[in-house]
């Protein structure tokens, strides 16, 4: 251990000498009892190892700050903070976090602190064997209520810090852009709705694009919220009469409720639509339809909760019915999570790509819980029915949607923890013991970016390949030139 | 010297800076005074970030360079004398780009005067108080990189093929007026047309255009092709625009006839010439200026700076019959717990709506309806209105001031720090930001503020849903959570009186007089009268009405039973007693909304 860090010491000694303050001689370093304060808080957590470098700030006080990430595997990075910074190279960090692949590494800060040379106690951050999908495809839109502005769906290069427009709202008239889905994480199967003058749903099969509108005289809305059935040859979209009010209350903000919502489902070959059986008519109201990732189950979020029903009593289960592609067939449905009894509500279920776990978001009632403080991540092991709500994952504000990789290892999933109003995205490893790990922020280049970022990350969504449609494509059928 | 002399020989002083100081003089005051509201209007549209991000923003369409710039600059307007100076600076700028432009086509010095009425259309220009600095600079720079083309056939053509992507690039549509003006400067000039010339500079602009529409830009062809001119639904109907560029084409035109008013006198010339920019001046002063946006403007700056007591001194001698000036005064007043006392003294005719706005996502409602929820201590639907301001708006140090102290007095340091920050990174907002920098994490700090204290410690224990569509509601449910809200017992008060409901006065008048220390203000005094009159039977208040009231009632019945015709009594009785509550129940009707 001493040879270890004597060596470090000797290669930052060297460092140290081209540029600013040199680190002294081990004995003239004072051993700090605690971990550095860093932002974004990357000490113990797992990293998927395709994933961009963790360029973090350290928000001591001090300066001449020096860093060394040791692997347990042997490869040393030795870094240098500009301004409190620390910003890795993205070919080194690919070379490192590829030979720690499966293992992990140590960081150890080292600053000047009231002139005197200071090492924080190291941290360690683990590098998964898996992988993560390579791309993210998010929303980004200022947290309006009953007004919207700019906004536009991007996707994210997780590999790096490249972020692309997909389409931006300012291209089409402002407007409205949302509900961006993908059947079973792949970019070849896509939709995503537009709203106002100019409005409809855009669906990509291959390399096809169209624009359909998807009232009709029998559906409560267009379709809202969507689910691509892993075949292509459905999509399932919840139909919903919204409203929402303002709270009076200071911790709380707004209330969506559904009064009326049922399902239908959108046959991409034909172009009709029917409902799906038993969800039509006012007896139940069912949201957020999910289909398994084998396109056996369509899962949904149901209340048996009428009109008449206080808002803050409307508590919604999740439900599934069977479906057989074959015959195009709809069978028996089913309670599967009953969220209601504990006397909480679920939202938005998602099903791992193995089937064996789904993740909704549990939440104190109603449906839409992005304003809900108290909004948690749940996780449903499918074989047992147990559920837990991962402490590693959750927050004290709301955590709500969530994405999961199709190595079944990685979710991404939105949380309003950092400033309580601009949701941003984080990251989570779900072992092979179903425990969820240490969550983090997704990597930006620069570790402030998102003080001075006054958009939120809506519905993010990971995808395996690029989206390679140029957004001037998606202009032009939308705007109706093509 | 003789004046035949001063005015044949080329004189610069008389020719060029005369007339600069002038324009530069008659400009300033008319800003300062007059013309305040245009930096009023202005000052407050764009929150200008000292980033590259923020200039990065206005990077990604033809024209952003100019648009950003113009922010930059609206910023000064601010303050009186630098916002003052700076249009006052730009219409004089006007006169020497239109004089050189004319002296160099024409090549007689003296005509360098000419360039005045350009000053003056710039002047009524901006007293359309939506033109932006930005569209006034495109004008002038486009003007001055005419002035300053080549004249030699070859080096012009090469001249043109640059300057051409360039302008469009940092001034968009701005392109077809500097090759407007090339190919008549060129016309005039020569007498003659250069057709690869006259191409560049009517085609190439087009050809760039398509070009930067299909392969760069995704925004539609035709905001491409004019954005940012002052023209289009987003600017509105102004004349000024059109007449300055085609006083601009036309002044160049009569450049190029030789001896254009050369056979007058040279005392006639100048004679001629002074009527006819005086005339022009006055005309187009005339014409441009909005003396109700002067007023309005005027109460909205004292509204902001929460002046209240400068604000209803304003409004006595300038009554305000625009909504806005209705709501602002209504504001004043319940401020200055005047709300009951002289509602009536001020013009009414927007009843409830003068109180508060309904919600509607018009960014002028939003801009203004925060403010009423502020005065009342709803917290929530202060911000709610304020983020909903900044969704349309972008980030302004208005609401971006509300934000702060609607997330600091919810306890959501993090995301008002965020804000403050913002604030910290505009310019000329460091102070405010400091302000605001104290009460991050602090409490106690807030609960001692006057502004943040109060709505800190307002009493919510009831959850309730505001109901953006009916006031009434909104303050019974604030006031069943808190019934020692003065300004929102006051907002209900005035809201029966204006819709003459003396029954529900009658019945909140024990709670509000709780609140109001016992003191009855003199319009809910003539209300409670009324309804004692007409609940003689079953009046169980036992609440008296006053002396001097009831009096003053006596008086004003006396002349009402004189008068058979309802218009003649109304005019004898308006004087003294149009700011009664009688008055107002008997002859007010307001139209429907």
């Amino acid at each position: 251990m001493i040879v270890r860090w004597t060596l470090v010491l000797v290669v930052l000694f060297t460092l140290g000498s081209c540029k600013g303050p040199a680190l002294p001689s081990d004995a003239q370093i004072y051993n700090l009892n605690r971990k550095p304060l860093i932002f974004p808080d990357y000490t113990g957590i797992t990293i998927p190892n395709n994933i961009a470098p963790l360029n973090f700030e350290v928000k001591d006080e001090g300066k001449s700050f020096m860093a060394v990430l040791e692997g347990d595997k042997g490869a040393v990075l030795k870094l240098k903070a500009e301004e409190k910074i620390f910003s890795i190279s993205p070919k080194k960090w690919i070379r490192f976090i590829r030979s720690n692949k499966g293992s992990q590494f140590t960081v150890v800060v080292f600053g000047i602190v009231e002139k005197q040379w200071v090492r924080y106690e190291p941290f360690v951050i683990r590098v998964a064997h898996e992988a993560i999908d390579p791309y993210l495809v998010y929303r980004l839109i200022p947290p309006g209520y009953e007004t919207w502005s700019s906004m536009g769906l991007y996707q994210r290069d997780l590999t790096s810090f490249r972020e692309d427009a997909i389409i931006e709202n300012k291209h089409i008239e402002d407007n409205c852009v949302n509900c961006h889905s993908f059947s079973n994480g792949s970019s070849e199967n896509m939709l995503f709705h537009v709203r106002g003058s100019v409005g409809g749903t855009l669906i990509k099969q291959g390399d096809e694009i169209e624009k359909v509108d998807l009232k009709r005289e029998e559906t409560l809305s267009a379709g809202v919220y969507p689910s691509w059935h892993p075949s292509g040859s459905y999509i399932a979209f919840s139909t919903n009469r919204i409203e929402q009010y303002f709270h009076a209350l200071p911790e709380k903000t707004i209330e969506v409720l559904d009064r009326q919502s049922d399902l239908i489902l959108y046959h991409t070959d034909s172009k009709e639509i029917s409902f799906v059986p038993g969800t039509e008519g006012d007896r139940y109201m069912e949201t957020f339809p999910n289909w398994s990732p084998d396109g056996r189950y369509l899962y949904f979020s149901r209340t048996s909760a009428d009109s008449g029903t206080p808002y803050d009593s409307i508590r919604y289960d999740i439900y599934r019915i069977a479906f057989d592609p074959e015959q195009d067939k709809f069978g028996e449905t089913e309670a599967v999570f009953v969220a209601s009894e504990k006397g909480q509500s679920a939202s938005f279920a998602r099903i791992s790509p193995d089937g064996k776990y789904l993740l909704c978001t549990l939440h104190d009632y109603g449906t839409f819980p992005i304003w809900h403080k108290e909004a948690d991540l749940c996780l449903v092991d499918l074989s047992t029915g147990k559920s837990e709500v991962p402490e590693l994952v959750n927050s004290d504000d709301t955590d709500s949607y969530h994405s999961w990789a199709q190595n079944n290892r990685w979710i991404v999933f939105s949380s309003k923890r950092y400033d309580g109003r601009y949701t941003k995205l984080y990251i989570s490893y779900l072992d092979k013991m179903g425990q969820f790990q240490k969550a983090f922020l997704l990597p930006q280049r620069d570790p402030g970016f998102y003080d001075a970022f006054f958009y939120s990350y809506n519905r993010p969504e990971l995808i395996t390949g690029a989206i390679g449609v140029n957004p001037r494509s998606w202009v032009q059928i939308i705007n109706g030139q093509k | 010297m003789h004046m035949k002399n001063w005015f044949r020989k080329y004189n610069p002083i008389v020719i060029k800076t005369l007339p600069g100081i002038l324009l530069f003089t008659i400009s300033f005051l008319w800003f300062y005074f007059p013309g305040e509201y245009v930096l009023i209007a202005n000052r407050d549209l764009t929150l200008f970030i000292t980033s590259p991000g923020y200039l990065g923003s206005f990077l990604d369409h033809p024209g952003g360079l100019l648009e950003y710039i113009g922010s930059f600059l609206s910023q000064f307007y601010r303050f009186r004398v630098a916002g003052a100076l700076l249009l006052s600076g730009m219409i004089t700028s006007a006169f020497f780009a239109t004089g050189n432009l004319i002296v160099r086509i024409s090549g007689k010095k003296e005509l360098f005067v000419v360039g005045i009425l350009s000053s003056i259309l710039f002047l009524g220009m901006h007293n359309y108080y939506p033109h932006q600095i930005g569209q006034s600079l495109g004008f002038i720079l486009v003007m001055g990189l005419v002035a300053a083309s080549p004249r030699e056939r070859n080096r012009r053509r090469v001249y043109l093929a640059f300057s051409i992507p360039l302008i469009y690039l940092v001034c968009g549509g701005y392109v077809w007026f500097f090759g407007g003006l090339m190919l008549v400067e060129e016309i005039v000039r020569n007498r003659k047309i250069d057709y690869a010339s006259a191409l560049l500079s009517i085609l190439y602009p087009g050809i760039i255009i398509i070009c930067g529409a299909r392969l760069v830009y995704l925004d539609p062809l035709a905001e491409l092709a004019v954005g940012p001119l002052p023209f289009g639904e987003e600017y509105g109907k102004s004349p000024w625009p059109y007449m300055f560029m085609a006083w601009i084409m036309l002044s160049m035109v009569l450049a190029g006839i030789p001896k254009i008013m050369q056979k007058l006198k040279p005392v006639w010339r100048m004679l001629s010439l002074s009527t006819f920019f005086l005339g022009g001046m006055a005309l187009v002063l005339h014409f441009s200026y909005n003396r109700k946006n002067g007023e309005f403007f005027q109460i909205e700056k004292l509204a902001i700076s929460e002046d209240w007591d400068g604000l209803l001194d304003y409004t006595s001698e300038h009554p305000s019959m625009n909504l806005f000036g209705s709501f602002y005064t209504n504001l004043a007043l319940v401020n200055r717990g005047r709300l009951c006392s002289d509602l009536f003294h001020y013009p009414q005719s927007f009843g409830r709506r003068g109180l508060c706005f309904e919600y509607d996502s018009k960014a002028e409602l939003l801009r203004r309806g925060s403010d009423f929820f502020w005065t009342v201590h709803f917290v929530n639907e202060a911000h709610h209105w304020a983020f909903e301001s900044m969704i349309i708006d972008g980030f302004t140090r208005r609401n971006l001031t509300r934000l702060i102290q609607t997330e600091l007095v919810r306890g959501n340091y993090k995301v008002a720090e965020k804000y403050v920050d913002l604030l910290e990174s505009s310019i000329f907002n460091g102070k405010m930001a400091s302000h605001y920098r104290q009460f991050l994490y602090n409490r106690q700090a807030i609960e001692s503020d006057p502004k943040l204290g109060p709505r800190l410690n307002i009493q919510m224990k009831q959850d309730f849903f505001s109901e953006g569509m009916d006031l009434e509601i909104n303050l019974r449910l604030l006031l069943a959570n808190d019934p020692s809200n003065l300004p929102a017992y006051d907002y209900l008060m005035a809201l029966f009186l204006l819709e003459k409901e003396v029954d529900k006065i009658a019945a909140a008048l024990p709670g509000y007089l709780n609140v109001n220390g016992d003191t009855l203000p003199p319009l809910l005094d003539e209300s409670l009268l009324v309804y004692k009159i007409t609940h003689r039977e079953e009046n169980q208040l036992q609440l008296k009405v006053s002396p001097a009231t009831l009096q003053r009632f006596d008086a004003y019945t006396r002349i009402l039973r004189q008068y058979r015709d309802q218009n003649e009594a109304a005019r004898v009785l308006y004087p003294s007693y149009g700011n009664s509550f009688w008055f107002y129940l008997n002859f007010v009707s307001l139209p429907n909304p």
